[in-house]
């Protein structure tokens, strides 16, 4: 199933159509996008000749000679028919037209073909060439973005029309294990960087044959593909419209991933907050499919891309749901006590020491007193200067090289920790400030989450140092009212908390039972209301 | 447009949090100095003996006072808080011998200007939100606490939980303790009334906040007393304060009465004697008690009712050979003399209230203010005279729950 929809895609490129007539729509903007892509200014009237050896000549002009662009000439056996096929070495497979499209033509063609067969095309499409998909084209557009793609073309003396046959090698990793949301009781895949494998781990984990792929080619220099996935009887049709308006909408040069495709389709794009979900997880991205979302997969990029998405969304983990509801609720809770932590504290522990150390308890005042006695930075520079070198120990462990990514906790560590503390530059609790802060955010699943807290901890840090607690609440409200009014694709980000539903609450914000979980959450309107029959479980037919 | 709009309400928003903010006051909080407890004495002369350094710091205690002589003299106790290279890491301490505190003194007759003198004195600012105790000297509440109090209540930064304590003598000496367990002596003598409900010998509401209640609405109140030697500090019953003065001194047995007319009993030992035991005596541990204090006016005599309802454990006997058998007719008697203990305990304190110093310590006219309002409106002036020759009934009725575990 899944390969028979990929090669009709293969093929048919753009002209995939959902039915529906807003596929008519998109199918005009994707006709005036595809002017503007480099094939389209080009090569979009450039026919094919009668002569062969003039095609040829054509095709490599076109492509610039380069030397992986390989033409093997034959003759069609027998005959006076001379034939060519024009492929790209290092993205075709050389093995599969050499068995399935040169050497049934060479060899097997005495046989079949006559010298004035007057169905010649028919008879090779038909009945020679043995390879996945054939198709005829004579626009050179189509020619160049084929061979491009790895597929071969196929082009024989005397006709104005040619062949293209699908013979695209995938050169990829295996599918590998998550790293970046890795999980402790969830599945040990992620996607890769073949559209095709990912396609693949997401129909492994969903036989439904509602599951709609809707492909798009995106970029005018890198022509890439990207598939937008939903169910159609559940994902939310306006949403899935817009969705497809957006990239369909889009005139860009290129993208590679689907974090830098959702920069591209986000709502709001100065938002801090990432309006977008970036997973590597195929089955996080399969229970966002059933919960009524779009799933966006680019070629090249082992992510995917899950919109709408929702701030308690973010903060859930696949790991939630493979645990009984108390336990799964302490684990979602705890993580947003993290988030709380990750953006917040050092700035209330700025406001609180250096304008109201009264708040805190006698003992407590004296032993952070006693701690920073002769410190030479105030608290705010102090919280600064440990706040640039997370960031950096974080960037740093990032960038290294795995091999020696090992130096950087130790010198970070060490040195930073340690050897501050020792010096009297930084005060042991800021060191643990820090700590706690960079454990908060290293709780929240989402990476770009992660990164946002740390975008707002200085503001608030600034806020705090200049006015105190009352600056932070301030800014606390000032943020509530900002992200209150974000909307990813049409969803307020902080739903289902505002506008308030307490039945979505109870799904999201903390993990309820998932036997009594048949309703889906009402705020991303799904078409099919129900998951599972209300029924409880043990109760009997024949009642 | 709407963008503009948007940046001059967000503009608007962080002026006015820049203006209208009282948060300017910055300061890291290793350059505050948390006074920890102040001692208030009246204000003597120098001691002309002094010489070389002491000379020298008894004159900084001097303020030069722009009107009228000095009156009081005023001491805060601050934290030494001193980074020693080897508890670098673990944070606040000094090594042993050096003092953990510093005791400012100052003179003067007002604690604003007192206190003001002392800031040229430290590197610190001063900050009282973490002040625990404030120790009063005897001297001081003679001359009325009404006239020195104004400063501690009107204060910003200091809180109605305040402790106040009473010091015969120098209140200052107090805070020159050296604690055994604690660091500083204000928190030592702050966390000493803790045990209130283990023994009712201690008074128990002294703070701040209940000081001011009772001085504006003109009841009498009690103060706990203590005494210090060199490391120690214990409460030793109480100051009497009627109408913002001290009237008196009040023993620990009192205060233990006045608890329980207070409906504070919270703790303690009752002591009885049983009939036929010469010498023995018996003893109940007091766990609860409920005491309902109703005035009530009869032919338009005034009088209470006091029923003390206690409820506690036979806790030990001495020198008394009941054969080791405790069955009911025993508890019964010991619950009757248990009951005539304490009633005897009330009749004399409430006497000697009435009698000796004419002190309503038991707070009996906010009982007449508030239940008897239109009796209290025709009585109110002539309290001094009605509270003397006042009937106070007490009966008492004792509950032993448990009598201990017999090995």
């Amino acid at each position: 199933m899944a390969l028979n929809i990929f090669r009709k895609w293969l093929g048919k490129g753009v002209s995939n159509k959902t039915g529906n007539n807003e596929g008519q729509i998109s199918k005009d903007n994707q006709q005036s996008q595809k002017d503007q892509t480099i094939y389209g200014i080009k090569f979009r009237n450039i026919k094919l000749t009668r002569n062969l050896q003039d095609n040829i000549t054509n095709i490599k002009n076109a492509m610039n000679n380069n030397f992986d662009i390989k033409t093997k000439e034959f003759r069609l056996r027998g005959q006076e028919i001379r034939a060519a096929v024009i492929y790209i070495q290092s993205v075709a497979n050389e093995d599969t037209i050499l068995q399935h499209i040169v050497n049934p033509l060479m060899i097997e063609s005495s046989l079949i073909i006559d010298k004035d067969d007057p169905i010649l095309f028919k008879t090779i499409i038909e009945s020679m060439v043995t390879a996945e998909y054939v198709k005829v084209v004579e626009s050179l557009d189509e020619i160049i973005f084929a061979i491009m793609s790895g597929d071969t073309f196929l082009c024989i003396q005397g006709y104005d029309k040619g062949f293209i046959i699908s013979t695209r090698k995938y050169v990829g990793r295996q599918v590998g294990e998550p790293i970046l949301e890795p999980s402790v009781q969830g599945s040990q895949e992620s996607f890769t960087e073949t559209i095709k494998d990912n396609i693949g781990l997401i129909r492994r984990r969903l036989r439904d044959p509602n599951l709609v792929f809707n492909v798009h080619k995106l970029g005018r220099r890198t022509q890439l593909e990207v598939v937008v996935i939903y169910i159609k009887d559940i994902a939310n049709q306006n949403i899935v419209d817009e969705v497809i308006r957006r990239i369909s909408s889009l005139d860009i040069e290129g993208v590679h991933n689907a974090a830098q495709l959702g920069l591209h389709i986000t709502d709001s794009p100065n938002s801090i907050f990432p309006l977008f979900q970036v997973t590597e997880r195929p089955d996080r991205t399969v229970r966002g499919l059933m919960e009524g979302r779009v799933a966006i997969l680019v070629e090249g990029g082992s992510r995917a891309l899950l919109v709408p998405v929702t701030l308690p969304l973010q903060v859930q983990s696949v790991d939630d749901y493979y645990e009984n509801w108390i336990v799964g609720s302490i684990l979602r809770i705890s993580r947003y006590i993290g988030l709380f932590i990750s953006s917040f504290l050092p700035a209330i522990y700025i406001a609180v020491t250096s304008h109201h150390p009264g708040m805190l308890p006698t003992i407590l005042v004296l032993t952070i007193a006693g701690s920073r006695a002769g410190m030479p930075f105030p608290g705010f520079l102090e919280a600064i200067l440990m706040e640039v070198t997370i960031a950096m120990l974080q960037e740093a462990s990032i960038r290294l090289p795995r091999v020696v990514g090992q130096t950087v906790s130790i010198v970070g560590g060490l040195v930073v920790g340690q050897a501050a503390v020792q010096a009297g530059i930084v005060g042991p609790i800021m060191v643990i400030i820090t700590a706690l802060t960079a454990i908060g955010s290293f709780t929240i699943p989402d990476y770009s989450l992660s990164l946002a807290t740390r975008a707002i901890r200085i503001p608030f840090m600034v806020l705090a140092a200049t006015l105190g607690i009352f600056g932070v609440s301030m800014g606390m409200l000032l943020l509530l009212i900002y992200i209150a009014d974000l909307k990813s694709f049409g969803v307020r980000y902080i739903r289902p908390l505002s506008p308030y539903r307490s039945s979505d609450l109870k799904q999201t914000l903390i993990s309820s039972k998932e036997r009594s979980m048949v309703d889906r959450p009402i705020f991303l309107n799904p078409g099919d209301k129900q998951k599972q029959s209300n029924a409880k479980r043990g109760d009997g037919d024949g009642q | 447009m709407k963008k503009l709009k948007l940046s001059i309400i967000i503009l608007l928003i962080s002026v006015c949090l820049l203006i209208f903010t009282g948060c300017w006051d910055r300061k890291d909080i290793e350059d505050r100095g948390y006074v920890l407890g102040i001692a208030v004495d009246s204000y003597t002369p120098n001691d002309s003996q002094a010489k070389g350094d002491e000379e020298k710091k008894q004159e900084f205690e001097e303020t030069q006072t722009a009107i009228g002589e000095p009156l009081y003299e005023m001491t805060v106790q601050l934290p030494i808080i001193k980074r020693s290279p080897s508890l670098a890491a673990s944070g606040a301490g000094s090594s042993d011998g050096q003092p953990k505190t510093w005791q400012i003194t100052q003179t003067g007759n007002d604690f604003i200007s007192m206190e003001r003198e002392m800031e040229s004195r430290t590197s610190l600012t001063l900050y009282y939100e973490h002040l625990q105790v404030l120790i009063l000297s005897d001297k001081v509440l003679k001359d009325g606490l009404n006239n020195m109090i104004d400063f501690f209540l009107r204060h910003r930064e200091m809180r109605t939980s305040v402790s106040l304590f009473v010091a015969e003598g120098s209140a200052k000496k107090i805070l020159d303790v050296v604690p055994q367990e604690e660091d500083h002596s204000s928190t030592y003598l702050f966390e000493l009334p803790i045990n209130a409900d283990k023994n009712a010998r201690i008074a128990y509401k002294h703070n701040l906040g209940e000081a001011m209640n009772c001085l504006r609405s003109g009841d009498a109140f009690i103060l706990p007393r203590v005494e210090a030697s060199k490391d120690e500090i214990k409460i030793t019953g109480g100051a009497l304060i009627k109408d913002g003065k001290m009237a008196g001194w009040a023993d620990e047995l009192d205060i233990e009465v006045i608890n329980i007319l207070a409906d504070e009993y919270k703790g303690g030992t009752v002591v009885g004697r049983l009939s036929g035991h010469d010498e023995g005596i018996i003893v109940m541990e007091v766990t609860d008690s409920k005491t309902k204090v109703t005035p009530i006016i009869k032919d338009g005599e005034l009088s209470f009712d006091v029923d003390v309802k206690v409820k506690g454990k036979y806790a030990e006997q001495v020198g008394v050979t009941s054969g080791g058998r405790v069955d009911k007719e025993y508890i019964k008697e010991c619950e009757k003399e248990f009951a005539r203990t304490i009633e005897r305990r009330c009749r004399i304190t409430i006497e000697k209230m009435q009698k000796e110093y004419n002190v309503d310590v038991f707070q009996l006219s906010r009982k007449v203010r508030t239940q008897k309002p239109a009796y209290w409106e025709e009585v109110k002036d002539q309290w001094d005279e009605i509270f003397p020759n006042l009937d106070i009934n007490v009966r008492a009725d004792v509950t032993i729950q448990l009598i201990g575990v017999m090995k």
